[in-house]
């Protein structure tokens, strides 16, 4: 079983599955125990993995050779796709009771790689819907849904387009927030929805970091109280981003206006 | 309660439409909707019931976390596909936004009040999902539930 991989491609293989977890969503310490366990099923005497939100350092030592070797893996994108995080945790675990080659994981990971994603016109729809339900949800009126719905389904657009010609994160919250409130004040404005706020509140859920905000708690209740310090201050900072995008639009309305 | 029961449902829609968006598919994408509408519930009810928002919140987390490991060994996904997506309703996303919006505002007092709360509520929901989470781990090990590589369906 030790022979099916040296140490080189065990450490590539298992970071491989480590550095796509981490990208797709999933908890640290998931991150953390699926690369040592991987690791230590090919035969490592043992396997020491730190992850961040932003990196992944693992070193292991082989068994038969006593042979050390440590990578890092630097992650600048971050996202959530909960059915690769599935995929990958299967591989993970079918890996740990039965071994296979380098070439055979490779394979398993691009195969995953590849797998089923909705297409871009049900993510616009998923976005609208999700901000329609929330505003529901706050106790904005039909109306005020239905506009959310639209605000949604256009933000969502731009989401991916500015995530494809590689913006600024920060710029896009911005641009975000912005559209929203403009969005929402000329809806008042028209007559549509007289209670902007629940429609801003409703509308910006796709864009806030309240799951961040909750996981980082999470991450530091359980020790890693790296990933949860950064994951914290990247949820201020989307924040952030977001806040002073809806501010334009609602500073400029109530110094015309004088509401706000 | 019918205000309950139309938020429980507003909530799952809401967790549905989540669900789409982080990529859950099949039946997994069910069962997070539904785990949305456990969450609303049990916070709809625990504040009704008890008039605490802390403790509503605490509830939530717990309740939505027991549904989500029960439903990760029932069908094999990691809970955080049942988790991630039912706590979308309660996650303080609101709170935040109003944090930095009254702190641009230049109302710092109003915003360190508003910031506090949302930690409060993110607090109490990540304190439910630890216990919840840790107890069912520590009286069942997972390992029951791996299949092993030959027989996984492609």
């Amino acid at each position: 079983m030790s022979n099916l991989m040296s140490g080189t491609e065990l450490l590539r293989a298992a970071l491989m599955i480590g550095s796509r977890l981490l990208t797709c969503g999933a908890e640290i310490y998931r991150v953390e125990e699926s690369v040592a366990r991987v690791c230590l099923a090919y035969g490592a005497k043992s396997a020491d993995v730190y992850a961040v939100p932003t990196a992944i350092i693992a070193t292991v030592q082989m068994e038969e050779n006593d042979e050390i070797v440590t990578q890092t893996c630097r992650i600048t994108q971050r996202g959530t796709d909960l059915n690769k995080v599935d995929a990958l945790n299967q591989l993970c675990r079918s890996v740990c009771i039965c071994p296979i080659s380098y070439a055979q994981i490779c394979k398993e990971i691009g195969e995953i790689d590849t797998g089923a994603v909705y297409s871009n016109r049900t993510l616009y729809f998923a976005c609208g819907g999700g901000a329609m339900f929330f505003t529901l949800l706050f106790g904005g009126s039909l109306p005020a849904g239905l506009l959310a719905f639209g605000i949604g389904f256009l933000l969502q657009i731009f989401v991916l387009y500015s995530g494809r010609m590689g913006m600024h994160p920060l710029i896009t919250n911005l641009f975000g927030g912005a559209w929203i409130s403009l969005c929402a004040l000329l809806g008042a404005a028209a007559g549509i929805s007289a209670n902007y706020d629940v429609v801003i509140i409703g509308s910006i859920m796709p864009l806030v970091p309240g799951l961040l905000m909750t996981n980082s708690i999470r991450d530091m209740i359980a020790g890693d109280f790296m990933a949860g310090i950064s994951r914290f201050s990247e949820a201020l900072l989307i924040a952030a981003g977001i806040a002073a995008g809806a501010a334009i639009p609602l500073s400029i309305s109530s110094f015309l206006l004088g509401v706000f | 309660m019918m205000q309950i029961l139309y938020q429980t449902l507003m909530s799952g829609m809401s967790s549905l439409c989540f669900g789409v968006l982080f990529q859950v598919r099949g039946r997994n994408l069910i069962c997070a909707a539904v785990a949305g509408c456990v969450c609303w519930f049990s916070y709809g009810m625990t504040k009704h019931l008890m008039g605490a928002e802390l403790v509503a919140c605490f509830a939530a987390g717990a309740a939505t976390t027991l549904y989500a490991e029960g439903f990760a060994r029932i069908l094999r996904a990691p809970a955080i596909v049942f988790l991630a997506v039912g706590i979308i309703p309660l996650v303080p996303g609101g709170g935040i936004y109003r944090t930095m919006l009254l702190s641009i505002r230049g109302t710092a007092d109003e915003a360190l009040t508003q910031c506090i709360a949302t930690i409060q509520i993110a607090g109490a929901m990540a304190v439910g999902i630890v216990i919840v989470s840790s107890i069912v781990r520590l009286f069942w090990h997972g390992n029951r539930s791996i299949l092993p590589f030959k027989s996984r369906e492609k």
